[in-house]
């Protein structure tokens, strides 16, 4: 049978995790062995009235093994590079659906690609951030600000030590700062 | 900013030109059309509101495949493997023979090494059938404001309210939230009009009119990449919920609603839970509870 074929490549060039993070990642590492950035809060107000783009998740009392479940899990909801979204579809609902993914080309010319390399960095932050938000917040997590820079160390392009690292931090004592809540 | 990137969303959903697609299962009963209850057919009845504000949002359903639509699945995955196996152990190989190389020369390697190819792990897209489908916001029984009833004709199966869209009048649809973290499904029986009571949705990134999504809305500005986010729930029958007249005489029944524990949806846009549902949904913190039996509701896989 032949394929839709759907124009939606900015979408899929902009947005997206690798393939990994779709499969289960191996068991926790020590967490002796890993090697945080620098969390400790800053106090520079333009920090904090950035925390809503670059943050860290924390849990009172969410032990390492347990976060690094929570993360592992939730990782699995990270948008997929390329996954044509478009209804109506297949889903087998008792194993993962098989995805099609859409060819990265531009609808829009050279300036609309120009247009859309400027945003491509925010639109992908969100996209990673929205869904483990909403499934870490949902199990009791809460944001605290970072440094661009820190925040970038600590979550590693999403690849899989990052699991290990956000599940550390997330189980550190809490930190002298004040949430996020935007 | 956001309005720039709403604009640049709409784009992205151009034409799609379709070669051949699989049936459209659901079928919407239009104001005016003639409404008859088939003995063959499953019948969902729904109603939707929106209060000044609050955008047109599509129900998205999952009808669970039947055992035979299952076997035919299962074997057209097979055949499609047994032709990709040898192509994909190639590129495997490819990989894992660049990887080494980068190493022996003291780089890094920045690739990716697919997995030992497996049917478990083979990417099959199957499009015989499509059983997740959207109710179109334009097919309304009753067009009203705010409040809308629509009727849909449908096999008769399982279903599980798999996601939302946006209302297909402005975009192309597509499942932008999956509640993959939590929802619910019930049974749709043929001659029988299910009634699911209110399906009620909005956008989230903002605390929401409907009273019920209050408390699963007001997400700010880092919930919102392409698209805001959207948040959805039911309201199931109540005394006074009112059947339209075009009924009278049908076998109309509440719909039995039961929790549905988490699941994976990697097509999604993006993902969300379906708000709580009264003695029927719950949750804490990452239990997804069936209020009925007081159990962790059930997952897919």
């Amino acid at each position: 049978m032949k394929r839709r074929t759907v124009s939606v490549a900015a979408l899929a060039a902009l947005l997206g995790s690798p393939a990994w993070a779709r499969r289960d990642p191996p068991g926790p590492p020590d967490p002796a062995t890993l090697e945080l950035p620098d969390l400790t809060p800053s106090r520079d107000p333009k920090v904090i009235e950035a925390g809503w783009k670059y943050f860290y998740f924390h849990k009172a009392g969410v032990s390492y093994a347990e976060a690094y479940e929570d993360f592992s899990e939730c990782y699995r909801y990270l948008p997929v590079a390329g996954a044509n979204p478009l209804l109506p579809m297949f889903a087998p609902w008792r194993e993962s659906p098989g995805v099609e993914y859409v060819a990265s080309s531009s609808n829009f010319g050279l300036i609309g690609m120009g247009i859309a390399a400027l945003v491509a960095g925010p639109i992908n932050r969100r996209a990673q951030q929205a869904p483990l938000r909403r499934c870490l917040e949902t199990r009791g997590y809460v944001r605290y600000p970072l440094t661009e820079a820190v925040w970038s160390q600590l979550v590693d392009g999403y690849s899989p030590r990052s699991i290990a690292l956000q599940a550390k931090a997330a189980s550190l004592p809490a930190p002298d700062s004040q949430p996020v809540t935007r | 900013m956001s309005r720039f990137l709403a604009l640049l969303a709409l784009g992205l959903f151009l034409p799609a030109p379709l070669d051949a697609r699989p049936p459209d299962e659901m079928v919407e009963i239009k104001a005016g059309d003639p409404v008859s209850i088939r003995a063959d057919r499953a019948y969902i009845l729904f109603r939707t509101v929106r209060p000044e504000g609050v955008p047109s949002v599509e129900p998205v359903f999952l009808r669970i495949p039947t055992s035979a639509e299952m076997e035919r699945y299962a074997a057209a995955k097979r055949a499609a493997y047994a032709q990709a196996e040898p192509g994909l152990i190639r590129q495997r190989e490819e990989q894992l023979r660049r990887k080494a190389e980068a190493e022996a020369s003291g780089k890094s390697f920045k690739g990716e090494i697919p997995p030992s190819p497996s049917l478990d792990t083979f990417n099959f897209v199957y499009d015989e059938v499509a059983n997740v489908q959207r109710v179109d916001d334009g097919g309304a029984l009753v067009k009203g404001k705010p409040e809308s009833v629509y009727l849909v004709e449908v096999p008769a199966g399982d279903y599980i309210l798999y996601g939302a869209a946006y209302g297909s009048g402005t975009v192309k649809p597509a499942l932008f939230a999956c509640m993959c973290l939590g929802t619910v499904g019930f049974p749709a029986p043929a001659g029988v009009v299910t009634d699911l009571g209110y399906f009620m949705g909005d956008r989230v990134e903002h605390i929401s009119k409907i009273p019920e999504l209050k408390a699963e809305s007001g997400f700010g500005p880092s919930s919102v990449a392409v698209f805001t986010p959207l948040g959805a729930t039911v309201r199931p029958v109540g005394a006074a919920t009112a059947v339209p007249d075009v009924l009278r005489g049908a076998a109309v029944r509440p719909a039995a609603y039961r929790a549905i524990g988490r699941f994976v949806e990697p097509r999604a846009i993006t993902v969300n839970r379906l708000a709580p549902v009264p003695g029927i949904l719950a949750y804490e913190g990452r239990r997804v509870i069936d209020v009925k039996t007081g159990k962790d509701a059930p997952r897919s896989r």
